[in-house]
């Protein structure tokens, strides 16, 4: 597998799983350039078990995971609904109305925990099939429906408690 | 269960693909770079040793470095043959027994030495977020494992010669030192391997009691490439070995011996005689 193809597949999967994870587009464009450099580094072995897509976001899950916790361990945490700050409301309006929902998502999804978060971007987001982000996350495809189950819920819960 | 998706909005990466593959790019020139000042490094290695004659300071210390940092690990931390001489020796090779240990020694080390100082160098000249210090580790770690290795291989060479000297292994060539670096000694050819013949001849471990006076110093090169010096008694016929090993030794053999001290020529009938000066 060349890089080059590999970088094509996981580009906007990793983007966005990192951009969702710190909210933060500069942050997550730093995390990204690691993500690919391991992946450079370790394309050899890379045996095609999984897709590529699934290896780059298990990475970054760990590259994530590795800067939260030396940098940033809020990033781990759940956060309450007021505690996320509403990055839409600095846009000019039209430009917020526009971003408005996807601002409440990114905010619903800070106030899940790291694991709640990153079990629904892997599914609802990347769209992986419950084995591979059983790969990803170390769990069985069990374990993973019922914490989606749980994620989707509380999620839920979250976002109509904020909007309404 | 609820398996009702959550439309969470697409993102798309707008920026230019440069950006996030900088690092990538990063770590290609700086794996060139480390390469290149490795390269550079092995050769002040290899040349380390002609410090002392090179004016020119900046040079000089550049060149110094790895024949210092050596010399530390052989001399100073572990040590050698040549820092535990005894009487029979005078010289400044680290293993004076073993040409291929020292080689390995002064030469193969000191060239793994200068290609990880200056390539660590090129590491840490390199882009902070690509060439980490956790990274570093493992380049360092490698470097470590090499020099090791080397180092290791060298005490190894050294120990087997050593053991091979004690047992009179290979093939030998005889010098009787008669003072500081001259002798008289027996070559290679026909002349040569009569002496090896007789010197075999009738040899035999067997302990004896030591005449230490009467023990004239005997250099024995085995195979080219492993030196030893015995103490040879014609008198009693034995020859004992550095570490005190004691052989008895055919008479006609020790009549070489004996015919050198008393006429100062190594030349038994029909054997010729090479000087060494």
């Amino acid at each position: 597998m060349k890089f080059a193809a590999a970088y094509e597949q996981c580009r906007d999967s990793v983007y966005g799983y990192l951009t969702y994870m710190t909210r933060d587009e500069t942050l997550a464009e730093d995390l990204s350039q690691e993500v690919f450099l391991r992946m450079f580094l370790h394309l050899d072995k890379f045996r095609g078990e999984a897709s590529v897509r699934t290896w780059g976001l298990r990475i970054a899950r760990n590259v994530f995971l590795s800067y939260a916790k030396r940098k940033k361990p809020v990033l781990l945490e759940e956060k309450e609904w007021e505690e996320v700050p509403d990055g839409s409301r600095s846009q000019p309006e039209e430009e917020a109305l526009k971003k408005e929902k996807a601002g409440e998502i990114h905010r619903c999804l800070m106030c899940l925990s790291e694991q709640e978060r990153t079990i629904l971007l892997l599914r609802d987001f990347e769209e992986l099939s419950y084995e591979e982000i059983g790969r990803i996350m170390g769990f069985t495809p069990e374990v993973v429906k019922s914490r989606i189950y749980r994620a989707r819920q509380k999620f839920r819960r979250i976002y109509e408690g904020g909007t309404n | 269960m609820d398996e009702q998706r959550i439309e969470i909005p697409k993102v798309v990466y707008q920026g230019e693909d440069r950006k996030l593959k900088e690092r990538v790019s990063k770590f290609k020139s700086g794996s060139f770079r480390i390469a290149v000042f490795t390269v550079v490094g092995c050769i002040m290695g290899a040349y380390s040793h002609i410090y002392t004659s090179v004016g020119f300071l900046p040079i000089k210390v550049i060149l110094a470095i790895p024949y210092k940092i050596n010399e530390a690990i052989y001399v100073s931390i572990i040590g050698t043959d040549s820092t535990k001489q005894n009487w029979y020796w005078n010289f400044t090779e680290f293993f004076p027994h073993s040409i291929i240990a020292t080689f390995l020694a002064e030469v193969c080390t000191t060239i793994l030495i200068g290609g990880a100082i200056y390539g660590s160098l090129a590491y840490f000249s390199g882009d902070k977020r690509v060439f980490t210090l956790g990274r570093y580790m493992k380049f360092g770690a490698v470097w470590c494992a090499v020099i090791l290795t080397a180092v290791g291989a060298s005490y190894f060479v050294n120990a087997k010669a050593v053991y091979d000297n004690e047992n009179l292994k290979g093939d030998p060539v005889f010098t009787v030192v008669n003072s500081e670096g001259r002798g008289c000694g027996i070559g290679g050819g026909e002349d040569g391997n009569s002496v090896k013949e007789i010197f075999y001849s009738e040899l035999e471990e067997r302990a004896v009691a030591r005449d230490f006076k009467g023990e004239l110093p005997l250099r024995i090169v085995f195979d080219s490439v492993r030196y030893c010096v015995c103490g040879v008694n014609y008198e009693k016929q034995y020859l004992v070995t550095e570490k005190g090993r004691t052989y008895h030794i055919s008479a006609e053999f020790a009549q070489i011996i004996r015919r050198y001290e008393e006429e100062g020529v190594m030349m038994p009938e029909g054997v010729g005689i090479e000087i060494i000066k």
